[in-house]
């Protein structure tokens, strides 16, 4: 069998655009971006979480071009990303000003305002509600305005409530170490290549972008068995963080006259990981780490994963694959992963062709 | 044509690549990694290549494309017709024709001008990957090897 290249291919990509385009609306419904924005939050923020750009619009489109696979939605958002210019860096988020719309803690049951469940399908029973395939705007509507008005007997407060971290307690015992700031600038890897050993900015970088199913599978499995991270879960909250940019003219370091350029939805989770330390007498002493997770939008369990593997890469002497940041890093991308998987769909026949040549070669070497 | 920028990058994405390119140019056998950017094409399908190709090439260029050896690979049509769709330059089969020829598995057989670039493509540029399967590990490798 001589090499044959396939040709011809230009008709035959243009007819199967075609079948993907008939494939999507011969059903004969259109799905409003806006229905998506409105009710698939929790995908939304997947999307935007793991391509690493912040628009619910724009990962409302990606899925509904996607029908729905997110590979693809985040694929269409990340190659959409690299025809942005980027013209500032943000400052420094402080989670401390976070609008709080939950908060919770599994190392502390009585915390300074409380354990504020918010919304959360954590403590629902899992059965398929079947009302649902019959919803009715009307219904939604009369049970919106008794859901308002009930709400109405809460009189709101005049000033902002901004919740204490969690932390602040074990640093109250001095269970907790006190760090200096470390205000070097963070590497960006969308902008210069990953390289080993990497800082831990370029870490914690790579863990949010990082595909939600990756994250939590090797965070599972550094939990399991695979890894020497056991962490309690100090606090996870989420809520609306205020983005503020700085003039870039501007010489003087002044908050004042940075710019408000909008807010975004973040999950964040710090873990209380247990450490041996040697004290000034050289005696082991317990201690706490923290294991730091954050991401777009709400999503729990990727940023818990996340604050396992971000305490995990920190202990690199452990010799489990989800202590090494080559494993870890370079695996868990949803567009590097699932881009280099599919290639191997594309034609590889003089690839192969050599192969079998060689094997070929050897066989009659044998004979 | 598409509703990007020219070549699909905005331009200071393509100045860093052609600074790297550059970089490359100048220390013969090293080299020089940059951060590669998410193309429309899945990763794996050429797109090391296609950003080189995208940073350099300007209006009155001619592109040619080989993938698995022919102009006429699936592949290649594919990766032809982003950089048409968002350039608008002329495309061509012909070696001699070509201003920009990027290439997987095939170094044409017409001897080339100087006027003339290859996009070389390879799959994993690190010939120790298959060896060693850590990056720190590799470069460490590499550079000894080459010193």
């Amino acid at each position: 069998m001589g090499y044959v290249a396939v040709k011809g291919g230009t008709k035959a990509i243009e007819a199967s655009m075609k079948r993907v385009k008939y494939d999507r609306i011969k059903g004969e419904k259109v799905l409003d971006v806006h229905t998506i924005m409105s009710t698939m939050s929790a995908m939304v923020d997947q999307v935007m979480s793991e391509s690493s750009l912040y628009s619910p619009f724009l990962a409302a489109l990606s899925i509904k071009q996607a029908e729905g696979n997110m590979e693809e939605a985040v694929f269409l958002m990340r190659a959409h990303r690299s025809t942005l210019p980027r013209l500032y860096y943000s400052q420094a988020l402080e989670t401390k000003t976070m609008l709080v719309e939950r908060r919770i803690s599994a190392s502390f049951k009585d915390i300074p305002g409380g354990q504020l469940l918010g919304s959360t399908v954590d403590y629902t029973h899992r059965l398929l509600d079947f009302n649902l395939v019959d919803e009715s705007l009307e219904k939604n509507k009369r049970w919106l305005k008794d859901y308002e008005t009930a709400l109405q007997e809460n009189v709101p407060s005049d000033h902002v409530h901004y919740y204490t971290k969690v932390v602040e307690y074990l640093r109250e015992e001095g269970l907790f170490e006190e760090y200096a700031l470390d205000n070097t600038d963070p590497v960006d890897i969308t902008k210069e290549s990953l390289h080993f050993p990497a800082p831990r900015s370029a870490r914690l970088q790579v863990l949010t972008r990082g595909q939600t199913g990756a994250v939590t599978s090797l965070g599972y499995a550094s939990l399991r068995g695979y890894g020497q991270v056991h962490p309690t879960v100090g606090e996870v909250r989420v809520g609306h963080v205020p983005i503020h940019v700085k003039h870039p003219n501007e010489i003087e370091d002044d908050a004042e006259n940075d710019y408000y350029i909008g807010k975004i939805k973040i999950t964040e989770v710090e873990a209380f990981v247990p450490v041996n330390i040697k004290n000034e007498d050289h005696e082991e002493e317990l201690a706490f780490e923290i294991g730091y997770g954050v991401c777009y939008g709400q999503n729990e369990t990727k940023a818990i994963a996340m604050s396992i593997l971000d305490q995990c890469l920190e202990h690199p002497e452990y010799h489990f694959p989800t202590h090494d940041e080559e494993f870890v890093l370079l695996h868990i991308d949803s567009v590097e992963s699932t881009g280099f998987i599919s290639h191997l769909k594309l034609p590889h026949y003089v690839t192969f062709q050599s192969r079998l040549d060689s094997v070929r070669r050897v066989k009659k070497g044998r004979q | 044509m598409h509703n990007t920028h020219f070549a699909f990058f905005d331009e200071s994405s393509k100045k860093e690549i052609r600074r790297a390119i550059l970089k490359a140019v100048a220390i013969p056998g090293y080299q020089v990694p940059f951060a590669s950017r998410e193309m429309p094409i899945a990763r794996g399908w050429g797109t090391g290549g296609l950003q080189i190709t995208l940073s350099i090439i300007g209006k009155p260029d001619v592109l040619k494309v080989i993938d698995q050896g022919a102009d006429e690979s699936v592949n290649a049509v594919s990766i032809k017709k982003l950089v048409h769709e968002t350039t608008g330059v002329k495309l061509t089969d012909q070696t001699k024709d070509a201003s920009i020829i990027q290439s997987r598995h095939r170094i044409p057989e017409v001897p080339l001008t100087k006027d003339q670039i290859i996009v070389l493509q390879v799959p994993e540029p690190e010939p120790l990957r298959k060896v060693e399967a850590k990056e720190y590990v590799t470069k460490k490798i590499t550079c000894r090897k080459r010193i």
